[in-house]
């Protein structure tokens, strides 16, 4: 072995991370040479210092406690959360808790669909739109029941909207909705690899109700011509799917889509109020 | 069937995959705490090192941990528990940080070349010079020559030194041979020892410059 070789050994020689053969091969060039020899000695030196000097930290117990109490919050999800009582500084509201991932997915599936309905025109309004906000209504879903997390969770509403603002790059409009209160707020940051989110969804809570505002900057919207004609000449579509029902308008700069679990008259009256 | 049932089917459909039973969800998360909790001391100290403080440290194991859960049916049982979370926080610290401070993806080659052919040539070789770097030094001064290695190479040190990891596991961890993983912990050791070199002679227990001290090339034979 010459020294290249036994540079190239060294860490391992003095980890003794290395097999017997390359070891005795290694050791008998250092035995012949002086400077590989210091250059051993001073890696062996270098490590012990480290490994006295800098030493393992024990993690502390309330990040340890911290964890176990979301994770069994995510768990509880959105039935049981009653139950799950924790301390007044806790924050979390259990059943939204639970995670915007599934969410996330559904996007990518929404955004596919949208792209076919683009190339679609002779559907019928209806299923267009029903197809328009098929994603957006998996994402609530996978909220209302507990299986996804919202980045954001707060029970101060201010937070929220602080956040909001600082961390997507179009104004968004922070609704107050009458006896809803804002409680989370996610971002799609899949529409794009930059650091600015591209669209946002606020979520409004009153009791059992949910509220899911999803909004997007109208030329970045891709949306069927008809439903982009409909809401620029100021209409607001509503309708339902399953158990959930939905409105649709724009702003003029904003395309906004509500998804709730009330009832398509009650989601009509409540964003009437709001506006 | 129409387009508005096939979505309501899909939803349903969506719905049914996503909920499990009460018992499932409990075994799951038993599963998981037993599987994933004993390894956060060793992912702690690792964000503790990388990160250099105790508040992001435990933002990068809370992070850590929440996806570990969310993804938890990602993990394939018996395949190395330890690894999987550790590529987790590994993601989780270059989107967070590596974004912040806005370094380069990865370490220029060329440029920790340069810096390794630097260190190389200067010698450490007089015993009197290493009974000052060795013992005159304190550990926050280890701490912050750990800190200026780049990342590639803290990574190693960090992993082998401090935290006690095989070589094997180091290589799993990062997704390199084993080869890698002994030149970049000799490399790295190298340049944090030229680190702790200068904090002694700004404290003056060395004089002169570390060429003063220069013997030949130790690299050849």
């Amino acid at each position: 072995m010459d020294c290249r070789q036994t540079r190239e050994v060294l860490s391992a020689l003095v980890d003794n991370q290395i097999d017997e053969t390359t070891k005795r091969e290694a050791e008998e060039h250092i035995w012949r040479c002086a400077t590989c020899r210091t250059e051993f000695e001073l890696e062996k030196k270098t490590k012990d210092l480290i490994r006295t000097k800098v030493k393992l930290i024990n993690i502390p117990q309330e990040l340890v406690q911290n964890i176990l109490t979301q994770i069994r919050t995510i768990q509880d999800g959105y039935e049981s959360s009653v139950k799950f009582k924790t301390e007044p500084n806790q924050k979390v509201k259990p059943w939204l808790e639970i995670a915007f991932s599934v969410g996330v997915a559904l996007v990518v599936i929404s955004l596919s669909l949208v792209l076919v309905t683009v190339y679609e025109n002779k559907m019928a309004q209806k299923e267009i739109i029903a197809k328009e906000v098929s994603g957006i209504l998996s994402h609530f879903d996978s909220i209302a029941n507990g299986l996804v997390k919202p980045e954001i969770i707060s029970d101060d509403p201010s937070i929220i909207t602080n956040q909001v603002y600082s961390k997507v790059e179009f104004t968004p409009w922070v609704m107050q909705i009458p006896n809803f209160k804002i409680v989370g707020a996610s971002f799609n940051a899949q529409h794009s690899n930059s650091k600015v989110e591209k669209c946002l969804s606020l979520i409004y809570r009153s009791g059992d109700k949910l509220i899911f505002l999803h909004q997007v900057p109208l030329h970045r919207a891709t949306i069927h011509d008809d439903v982009k004609k409909r809401i620029s000449k100021g209409e607001w579509i509503y309708d339902t799917i399953g158990d959930d029902s939905f409105a649709i308008w724009g702003t003029g700069e904003l395309l906004c889509c509500a998804v709730s679990n009330l009832s398509r008259e009650e989601l009509e009256k409540v964003l009437k109020q709001s506006w | 069937m129409k387009l508005k049932d096939k979505i309501k089917e899909f939803i349903k459909q969506e719905k049914k995959d996503r909920k499990l039973s009460d018992e499932e969800l409990l075994k799951r998360q038993k599963e998981f705490e037993a599987e994933a909790l004993p390894h956060m001391q060793f992912l702690y100290n690792f964000a503790y090192r990388m990160t250099g403080n105790e508040e992001d440290a435990k933002d990068l194991i809370q992070e850590t941990y929440l996806k570990a859960f969310r993804f938890w049916d990602k993990y394939e049982p018996g395949t190395n528990i330890k690894a999987w979370l550790f590529k987790i926080m590994k993601n989780s610290y270059i989107n967070k940080y590596r974004k912040a401070t806005k370094e380069p993806s990865k370490v220029d080659y060329d440029e920790v070349q340069n810096f390794y052919e630097t260190v190389r040539d200067e010698s450490f070789e007089t015993s009197d010079l290493q009974e000052h770097i060795f013992e005159n030094i304190f550990e926050d001064e280890v701490i912050e020559a750990l800190a200026k290695l780049p990342e590639e190479f803290r990574t190693v040190v960090i992993l082998a030194d401090i935290e006690g990891q095989s070589y094997e596991e180091i290589a799993e961890f990062l997704d390199i041979p084993i080869g890698t993983v002994r030149s970049r912990l000799h490399r790295g050791r190298k340049m944090l020892r030229k680190n702790l070199f200068e904090f002694a002679k700004r404290k003056g227990y060395i004089k002169g410059k570390p060429e003063d001290y220069d013997l030949k090339d130790p690299d050849k034979d």
